[in-house]
């Protein structure tokens, strides 16, 4: 439930923007970046002070970029306020996330910090400190070394705030990916190594819509249908992984992040005009690599069997997902749409191949 | 045989939700996850309304026809099943609740079975950076750098 609408910012996020405006003015002009995006419906403006802060940070959001003079004349429903403080000079308040907000919850690097009761919600790593304010709202925050920031960061950047705020506006985070043709949207759900992004990336190659290769935010609309959002333009390949798409090879090489086991890819560099910040969803998706040379299938399964695959992941990798309402947004939405396991084969041309006919096999928009 | 007044709450480390006459059923302590075939699935619904043990087992026996004893009998196996999994517990606070209709009509009697998926930590593992599941949060003040 979004925090009710206070007139003025808490003490600890006034501190944080007026902290922010000084790096902001420090900052060379040529080095502040702004982006205006388009977040779950909602305008976002977001600020970073520093060049190799923005050049981090930016590109996984940059696909969701509203054109300029949209920009200008759409009012923001959030306010994303970030700086370098080794570049900018500009101390932050508090160094500890605890000096301010009760933490506890770990969540991947770091720690989360949550006041209910004043609307706030902070997450803190190594490398940056960021604090939601549920209310107004805004997120404000610093990274104190660039350098620092591990490769989640970078490829998903402001989580796992940005998933409170999309909670907020009733839009469930799930572990899952999303392509679309023609407006409709293929929902690929299963936990991690089923098949999920080579899935999204072989639809993305063969000229669909992509929207995200892991996480999405899930609308319920007032029309009964249900619509996704996109997060983030990267995605994660493993060595072996990437081999079996080898049109992104070079891309990796050029232009990967690598961990020990993973490369992180921004796919909006490679196919800048193929995402889209939403779209209805018309089918949901359970990928199994199967290895059969006969190549893709979609075979039919019960809308229950659908969600043991999604839900389990999605609530139990999301922390701040609270159990139920995910657990009742998927299983309302599984009933309303065709339900297909996904058995892979070895030649993953087939998979668009595939997903095609199933468009064609089910008409018009279900 | 237990009693047949004996009542059941769900555990607060767990979500359940009953979909087309299937039960999904998440344990957030453990990350198991089971699923229930339709008749167990019944048996949650009547569960979760706070049903006592002979209420339950009179209202599927009624509705789909079969003995009682039957019935009771495959209730207590699945009520100890869910007992030792730690997903329900004895709790006869509150007022008993009244039958709610099925969310699917039952076509016809199976034994109740829950089945079990432990394989949640290992899928995710595949997911990096693996949130929520890091052994060791990193702590402010710490100077190690994230691995």
């Amino acid at each position: 439930m979004r925090p009710a609408i206070r007139a003025q910012s808490s003490p600890v996020i006034w501190e944080l923007r007026r902290a922010f405006a000084m790096a902001w003015r420090r900052t060379p002009t040529d080095q502040r970046h702004e982006l205006t995006i388009e977040l779950g419906g909602t305008t976002a403006r977001v600020a970073v002070a520093g060049d190799r802060l923005a050049s981090r940070l930016l590109p996984a959001l940059a696909h969701l970029k509203i054109p300029d003079t949209a920009a200008r004349s759409s009012t923001a429903g959030l306010t994303v306020e970030l700086w370098d403080r080794s570049a900018t000079g500009v101390d932050p308040p508090f160094d500890d996330l605890a000096e301010v907000l009760p933490t506890g919850r770990s969540f991947g690097f770091g720690l989360l910090g949550e006041a209910p009761g004043e609307g706030l919600v902070g997450y803190q790593t190594p490398a940056a400190c960021t604090i939601l304010d549920r209310a107004l709202p805004a997120m404000v925050g610093w990274v104190s070394d660039v350098e620092c920031l591990s490769p989640f960061e970078i490829g998903k950047p402001l989580q796992p705030l940005l998933f409170a705020f999309f909670l907020d506006r009733d839009i469930v985070p799930v572990h899952a990916a999303l392509v679309a043709r023609e407006g409709r949207g293929f929902l690929l759900g299963g936990p991690g190594g089923s098949g999920k992004s080579t899935c999204a990336l072989s639809c993305l190659h063969a000229g669909f819509d992509f929207l995200g290769d892991d996480y999405i935010g899930l609308e319920h609309t007032a029309d009964g249908f249900f619509r996704g959002h996109s997060f983030y333009s990267t995605s994660w390949l493993e060595p072996g992984h990437a081999r079996r798409l080898p049109w992104l090879l070079s891309h990796i090489e050029s232009m990967g992040i690598a961990t020990d086991e993973k490369h992180l890819v921004h796919l909006h560099a490679i196919a800048p005009g193929r995402f889209v910040a939403s779209a209805k969803i018309d089918f949901l998706l359970l990928p199994v690599f199967r290895g059969q040379e006969a190549g893709t299938a979609a075979r039919p399964v019960r809308p229950a069997e659908a969600v043991l695959r999604l839900a389990p992941s999605s609530i139990l990798q999301l922390p701040l997902n609270a159990p139920e309402p995910t657990l009742d947004r998927l299983a309302a939405l599984a009933p309303t749409v065709p339900c297909y396991a996904l058995e892979l084969g070895t030649d993953l041309s087939g998979i668009p191949h595939c997903l095609g006919g199933l468009l064609a096999r089910h008409g018009e928009a279900s | 045989m237990r009693d047949d007044s004996l009542r059941f709450s769900i555990g607060e480390e767990v979500t359940g939700k009953v979909i087309d006459g299937e039960g999904v059923i998440i344990d957030l302590a453990t990350g198991i996850y089971y699923s229930l075939n339709s008749v167990g699935s019944r048996f949650w619904e009547l569960l979760e309304a706070g049903l006592p043990l002979g209420r339950m087992a009179e209202t599927v026996a009624g509705e789909l026809d079969v003995p009682e004893e039957t019935v009771r009998r495959d209730l207590e196996d699945l009520i100890d099943t869910m007992e030792n999994a730690g997903l329900i517990e004895a709790a006869n606070t509150g007022e008993p609740g009244t039958v709610p209709a099925p969310s699917t009509p039952l076509s016809g009697y199976d034994p109740p079975k829950l089945t079990a998926y432990h394989d949640m930590a290992d899928l995710l593992a595949l997911d990096p950076p693996i949130p929520g599941l890091m052994p060791d949060a990193w702590k402010p003040g710490s100077t190690d750098k994230p691995k």
